[in-house]
């Protein structure tokens, strides 16, 4: 009982990843387990991945971040307008831009004292307006054909973002599992005020979970850019809920303190495949939206059952002792 | 505001608290301004229609003023029912997905032969179960009320696109219209009549019954509600029921004004009726706030829509002017309560 | 060709096909990417495909990407990875599908651009355009507008979702039949309304609180032509503002015939679907086809009302 419990809160992301890949596999023979399709499957996650850590990072440490749509979308527009002055210059400005966000997420939260769903859903709206000034509603297109590689290159079966994504999961692992600052999230999200009184500065992990949401966004951003050599305002528009639900597949809860980068890959693996095997398959628009719609539903009230199943026997072992 | 530390280590559910400080301890003192600090929304409408009056010499004329009313009845009424939840520390990003649903019942109530009345009630029923729908899996498993209607509502969605197969329908009895354009003696409209009224019952349903008080009780401290033999559950459930009906009345009324429904006709509402509730005050963490301050932060809403389009505002710098005001708000509400 | 002949054609080829189904198995495996499902127009063209695929054996596999150019990239790989014989796609935004068709190229399978085409540079790796253009709908009205107002006149425009292709291009489309008319005519208001009927109704009576004097509105879609046609008629200036919209919904044309509104660009959303199967079927045959496919954009007028009426959806 307790290791099902535990499984099912740890790694519930990558049993539905395996799950999925079983369904898919046994009903469309030829086409989902193929190595080419694996290749578009990684190529697809790999744009929303980064976005989706930056997510995560921001839910353990118990905030909520609705801006990364806008800052996604501003980020590739920067990423392709900008590159009259040299690509490196306008990736730069497109990271830079999401810091920026970032930083002002970060000072709306802790300074201002706003609760994140509200600072950031003002700043979504803001960051749009800025987006549909820049653009002027049209959509860019790129100049330089060797950005492309990254969105579209690959490196053996490889693809070029796929790696990208892997780096960032890698460093993003290490940050939160191998250094104090890292852990100092869990503590804040778990608990702000215990973490303060235990002499965790609160606001300062929190500036930094939204440098890293909004960062992470940008990154989305100039990959989807790379990748469509072009960008336009209609980007990003369901990727809060997307990105959120991604990382509360992955075991993250919107009460903060719970979650992993890796966990986080898996959910995000999760809907990757999901969305894949319906198109695959040819589901029906509307039996899609349904299907995606009770899946959300079931993750969500498993996880809380599961949560509930542990602390009864967090309690019951406490009782024992 | 209550001291947030002995609530946030021993509650269950609800969203994340804000990174406070421990509260300082000792008692507050009372200060002039607290009014003011209570009902920044005001402050920020009354600066509104200031502004409003001489950048726009039609703004401030009668007809103008109750053309707002008219257009933010519809999501007045969401956010009243989101108010309600939002005080039980829960939400409901399904109240889009029922304002289509709803509508697309009723008219389809009426194109398979049934009366006014009773397709206005199919189409409330609708409501009515999404909400039994929502608190049942909500209550029952604990699960996160955010993910779980917002799944509802893309249940609902899929549900009414695959009943009008993604066209416009129209109703079918001429009648219908009136409760979304008929006008009490030829100026006052059904639906602001409706919203009006039915803050101010609950209100005083909030304030003088012990339903209303125990929604305050569930969002501030469960466990010790529960204890004192309130029926928490029960209240937090009909809190459910109430909101997806009250979206449910929202769409068959937009049915009614625009006399044709579809499956999108909701979008966007679950997030400005949050959005209004929070700008009058209510508390995203349960407990705090009412139905007329809800009013106020739906006036907001209105007139800085009516504004952005009396003053030809380009779309592209409404979307920034409505993300300057709305952080505006939220900074000096956030900063005048600490003050 | 009337649309009765051709449901007359259309039931005899269901009931034959039902007979000899096995003959039409080599019909070509069509992935349709939309732009956004949840549309009236959508329907209207996804009935035509579906119809005329019982006329040719064809198999139809609809895509949804809600308006997200990303997803709809990832479902054009996905229709490679179907191994479709052709994929055809609606784009959401014409310079972001270039990539993803150039990869259905080299994989051998054919590209079919349906009422929003790619960029210039994407066009080398479709073999056909079909259907009605945003610019071309927005060009229709715009001389509509010129003929009603007699060249000048106040107009208002109350736009579909802000940077939408489908926005930007009737708003352009309009403003560019104005400039080659030489109409003087002035854009007295611009507001987004968000293809939403009620949306566009409060939007309207704003509009109308604010000008003493309009001559012509213009809605991005006939949900919201006839959205702010209530709004008009609740203030009972009917006679003075002139109501016009894109679709060809029935509403609208009954509209039209009554004389409420004065004109919609009907497109011919059935048949775009119609000529759509046609041409995956010729291409999969080895066939050439013609590389623009144009459904025409027709004015419906109280003059021409009679004449279209029964293609209206």
């Amino acid at each position: 009982m307790k290791r099902l419990s535990a499984i099912l809160e740890h790694h519930s992301a990558a049993l539905l990843v395996f799950g999925l890949v079983i369904a898919f596999g046994s009903t469309t023979p030829g086409t989902f387990a193929t190595g080419s399709n694996f290749e578009n499957i990684a190529r697809q996650i790999s744009l929303d991945a980064p976005m989706v850590f930056g997510q995560m990072v921001v839910l353990i440490a118990g905030g909520i971040d609705i801006s990364v749509g806008s800052t996604m979308a501003m980020a590739a527009s920067l990423a392709i307008g900008l590159q009259p002055f040299g690509t490196p210059v306008a990736v730069l400005g497109a990271l830079g831009f999401g810091l920026g966000i970032g930083v002002l997420n970060g000072l709306l939260v802790t300074r201002g004292k706003i609760v994140a769903f509200v600072a950031t859903l003002g700043t979504m709206s803001l960051v749009r307006g800025l987006l549909l000034t820049y653009t002027g509603q049209t959509s860019l297109v790129g100049t330089d054909p060797a950005f492309t590689f990254w969105g579209n290159g690959q490196i053996g079966p490889v693809p070029v973002s796929f790696l990208v994504v892997l780096a960032v999961l890698a460093a993003l692992y290490a940050l939160l599992g191998h250094t104090r600052q890292g852990r100092n999230l869990y503590a804040i999200g778990g608990n702000s005020d215990a973490a303060f009184l235990g002499g965790v500065s609160v606001n300062k992990g929190l500036m930094l979970a939204f440098i890293i949401s909004g960062v992470m966004a940008a990154l989305s951003g100039v990959l989807v850019a790379s990748r469509l050599n072009s960008a336009s305002v209609q980007l990003g528009a369901d990727a809060p809920l997307m990105s959120i639900s991604a990382a509360l597949i992955g075991g993250a809860s919107l009460f903060g303190g719970k979650g992993s980068i890796v966990a986080a890959f898996f959910g995000i693996l999760a809907l990757g495949i999901l969305n894949n095997g319906m198109n695959l398959l040819g589901v029906p628009t509307y039996t899609q939206i349904a299907v995606r719609a009770l899946i959300l539903i079931a993750i969500v009230v498993i996880d809380a059952l599961a949560t509930r199943l542990r602390r009864r026997e967090l309690d019951n072992a406490r009782i024992i002792e | 505001m209550k001291t947030q530390v002995s609530e946030h280590s021993g509650r269950t559910h609800g969203p994340p608290n804000p990174p406070v400080p421990p509260a300082k301890s000792g008692g507050r003192k009372r200060h002039w301004s607290e009014p003011l600090r209570n009902n920044t929304a005001v402050l920020l409408l009354i600066v509104l229609v200031i502004a409003g009056s001489f950048l726009s010499d039609v703004f401030l004329t009668p007809r103008n003023l109750l053309n707002i009313l008219w257009a933010v009845s519809l999501l007045g009424i969401v956010a009243l029912g989101q108010t309600i939840l939002l005080l039980t520390a829960r939400f409901d990003m399904s109240v889009a997905g029922v304002v289509g649903l709803a509508g697309i019942v009723t008219v389809l109530a009426q194109i398979n032969g049934f009366g006014l009345y009773s397709s206005i009630a199919f189409g409330l029923a609708s409501g009515v179960l999404v909400g039994l729908c929502n608190g049942a899996l909500v209550l029952a498993t604990g699960a996160n009320p955010f993910l779980v209607t917002l799944g509802v509502n893309l249940l609902i969605y899929s549900l009414a696109l695959s009943l009008t197969e993604s066209k416009t329908l129209t109703s079918t009895i001429p009648e219908f219209t009136v409760l979304g354009r008929g006008q009490l003696f030829g100026f006052l409209h059904y639906s602001v009549i409706l919203f009006l009224a039915l803050a101010m019952i609950l209100e005083f349903a909030l304030r003088r019954t012990i339903l209303g008080r125990t929604i305050y009780v569930a969002g501030l401290n469960e466990v010790a509600g529960g204890l004192s033999g309130l029926r928490i559950q029960l209240t937090k459930m009909s809190a459910f029921v109430l909101c997806s009906t009250l979206a449910a009345l929202t769409g068959i009324i937009m049915t009614s004004r625009t006399n044709s429904t579809v499956a999108s006709a909701g979008f966007g509402m679950e997030f400005d009726s949050i959005i209004a509730a929070v700008l009058g005050g209510t508390s995203l963490f349960g407990g705090r706030g009412g139905t007329l301050r809800t009013i106020v932060g739906v006036a907001v809403l209105g007139v800085m829509n009516n504004l952005l389009v009396l003053l030809n505002v380009p779309s592209e710098a409404q979307q920034i002017a409505k993300g300057l005001v709305f952080l505006a708000v939220v900074l000096a509400d956030s900063a005048l309560r600490r003050s | 060709m009337s649309m009765k002949k051709l449901s007359v054609r259309m039931v005899l080829c269901t009931a034959f096909a039902c007979l000899i189904t096995p003959a039409f198995a080599q019909g070509p495996a069509i992935c349709m990417v939309h732009n956004n499902a949840d549309h009236p127009s959508i329907t209207a063209v996804a009935k035509g495909m579906t119809d005329e695929a019982t006329n040719f054996g064809a198999e139809i596999t609809f895509l949804d990407p809600a308006f997200d150019p990303v997803k709809q990239v990832a479902m054009i790989e996905d229709c490679i990875s179907r191994k479709a014989n052709v994929i055809v796609v609606n784009a959401v935004d014409p310079a972001a599908v270039v990539p993803a068709i150039t990869k259905a190229k080299e994989a051998g399978i054919h590209v079919i651009m349906q009422n929003a085409d790619t960029t210039s540079e994407g066009k080398a790796f479709t073999e056909a355009f079909i259907g009605s253009q945003s610019f071309d709908q927005g060009y229709a009205v715009g001389l509509m507008i010129v003929k009603a107002l007699n060249g000048n006149g106040k107009v208002a425009v109350i736009t579909g979702k802000t940077g939408q292709t489908d926005t930007v291009n009737r708003t352009a489309g309009m403003e560019a039949a104005f400039k080659d008319a030489g109409a003087t005519i002035e854009l007295i208001a611009v507001q987004p309304a968000d293809w939403s009927k009620d949306k566009a109704l409060t939007v309207m009576q704003d509009i109308l609180t604010r000008f003493p004097q309009i001559d012509a509105v213009f809605g991005h879609d006939d949900p919201m032509a006839l959205g702010a046609l209530e709004a008009i008629k609740a203030q009972g200036r009917e006679a003075e503002i002139k109501v016009f919209g894109v679709n060809g919904n029935k509403e609208a044309c009954a509209a039209i015939k009554s004389g409420e509104m004065y004109g919609t660009a009907l497109q011919l959303s059935y048949l775009v679907g119609v000529y759509t199967v046609r041409a995956a079927y010729d291409l999969n045959q080895g066939r050439l086809i013609s590389k623009t496919i144009l459904a025409p954009t027709a004015p419906v007028t109280p003059d021409t009302v009679a004449q279209w009426e029964s293609q209206c959806w």
